[in-house]
């Protein structure tokens, strides 16, 4: 029972230095994409001011998720270090991921029907896309009936 | 057979894959323990965010929120968390290669960031209010979109302030642990160059007649010492320079301070925290100010 013949061997994950991407360089390298991923979601929403450039709702949300999820990746897998702890532990964390996407899908159908058994939201109680220098008009309705 | 059997107890094989055994996620306690917080946040905050987007699809006149918000701010709050992020990933690295100066120097960038967040966020949040929004109520006639932005933004503002804290704690333990060992490693001496530590017997040279006294106390960083000087009243103690000490008989000599957490895994741990804190902002930014 003796650890000396293979009493190295560390956790990958709490292994210093060790195929990092180069430490602090890595650590750099992933800092910049953070930064110009998160500028080019400000273009994409910017789009029409900045280029005149007016993309279609679903080309907007989906490529904002897709970078978004892009980001989340980056930093957990260098920041967090997922990249080099055991594959266990990645998989454990994936499925909180999973059974969010299925919540929201499943609850989903009854956030329409609320939409289409309440035409009183459509009109909105207050100045519909107000601007917020405008006298406030306090929403007293709250959501009638629920 | 034993040794493959040892490997998998102690949990030290090095392979990706779990091979069996009692460690699957080869992970500290520490760090396990943090990993399964984190797990369970994350299904708060997915939680949260699933209700605003609940919220925000039942309702067709969802208030422009990026006109009300004002994209210059968010992107500069955002800048200025991934930047903090990124210095906590140095000092972890810095950790890890017990690079301690530097772990102190970054971990202080990391609050710096981390305060200059909240202020943009205090900022924020007192506009909006000014505004008329409420919890319940706002001007723009969805009370969901005033509700969700005060939960969702004030939970993930209320971990950003409680990392700082938490921050300032590992900080001031690095700090403490470092100065322990540069004391064990560099300990006062006299001229003989003998060691001056708690216990050593000493004669007092600026009181040539005294007999010998017993050191109390030791003060590496002020070069003091504090000695217990006989023959005055009891337990009279008196503070001398470490050069008008003079060593007859050295204290057994003190034990390496080692702490049972190690400072690298401190580290680790708040940086994992903070990372997550960050992740965290990465959706919120997407969803409740872009989209």
């Amino acid at each position: 029972m003796t650890t000396q013949t293979h009493g190295h061997g560390r956790p990958p994950g709490t292994d210093a230095g060790h195929a990092h991407g180069g430490g602090y360089a890595g650590y750099a390298t992933t800092w910049f994409y953070l930064l110009a991923i998160t500028l080019v979601e400000v273009a994409i929403v910017e789009a029409k001011a900045w280029f005149g450039l007016d993309l279609p709702a679903f080309m907007r949300i989906g490529s904002l998720i897709a970078l978004t999820v892009l980001k989340a990746g980056l930093i957990m897998a260098y920041f967090m270090h997922l990249k080099f702890e055991r594959r266990s532990l990645v998989l454990i964390l994936l499925v909180p991921i999973v059974l969010l996407v299925l919540l929201y899908v499943m609850i989903l159908p009854d956030a329409h029907t609320f939409r289409a058994v309440n035409p009183g939201m459509k009109e909105g109680a207050g100045p519909s896309h107000g601007t917020p220098t405008h006298a406030p008009a306090p929403a007293a309705t709250p959501r009638s009936g629920h | 057979m034993a040794e493959a059997v040892s490997s998998v107890e102690a949990g030290t094989e090095t392979s990706r894959e779990w091979r069996g055994g009692v460690s699957p996620f080869g992970l500290s306690w520490g760090k396990l323990m943090m990993w399964i917080f984190l797990l369970s946040d994350a299904f708060t905050f997915g939680g949260l965010l699933t209700a605003y987007a609940i919220a925000r699809s039942s309702v067709a006149n969802w208030p422009p929120q990026l006109e009300i918000f004002g994209i210059g701010l968010v992107t500069t709050m955002t800048f200025i968390l991934i930047c903090s992020s990124a210095t906590m990933a140095v000092a972890v690295q810095a950790a890890k290669a017990s690079d301690h100066r530097r772990v102190e120097r970054f971990l202080i960038y990391t609050i710096v960031g981390g305060i200059i967040f909240l202020g943009f966020q205090a900022y924020e949040w007192s506009h909006f209010i000014h505004e008329g929004a409420t919890l319940s109520t706002n001007p723009w006639g969805v009370p969901a979109f005033s509700a969700s932005f005060f939960v969702v933004t004030g939970f993930h503002g209320s971990h950003v302030t409680s990392g700082v804290i938490y921050l300032g704690y590992v900080l001031l333990r690095v700090r403490q642990e470092r100065m322990a060992m540069e004391a064990w490693r560099n300990p006062l001496r006299d001229r003989n160059g003998r060691r001056i530590d708690v216990g050593a017997r000493v004669k007092l040279l600026s009181k040539p007649q005294a007999p010998e006294s017993t050191v109390e106390t030791v003060n590496v960083r002020n070069d003091q010492v504090v000695a217990l000087v006989p023959g005055k009243a009891t337990n009279d103690a008196e503070t001398f320079p470490a050069s008008a000490i003079k060593v007859v008989e050295e204290a057994p000599e003190p034990p390496m301070p080692v702490d049972h957490f190690t400072r690298s895994e401190r580290v680790e741990n708040v940086g994992l925290y903070w990372h997550f804190v960050d992740l965290v902002w990465v959706f919120v930014f997407t969803l409740m100010y872009l989209i």
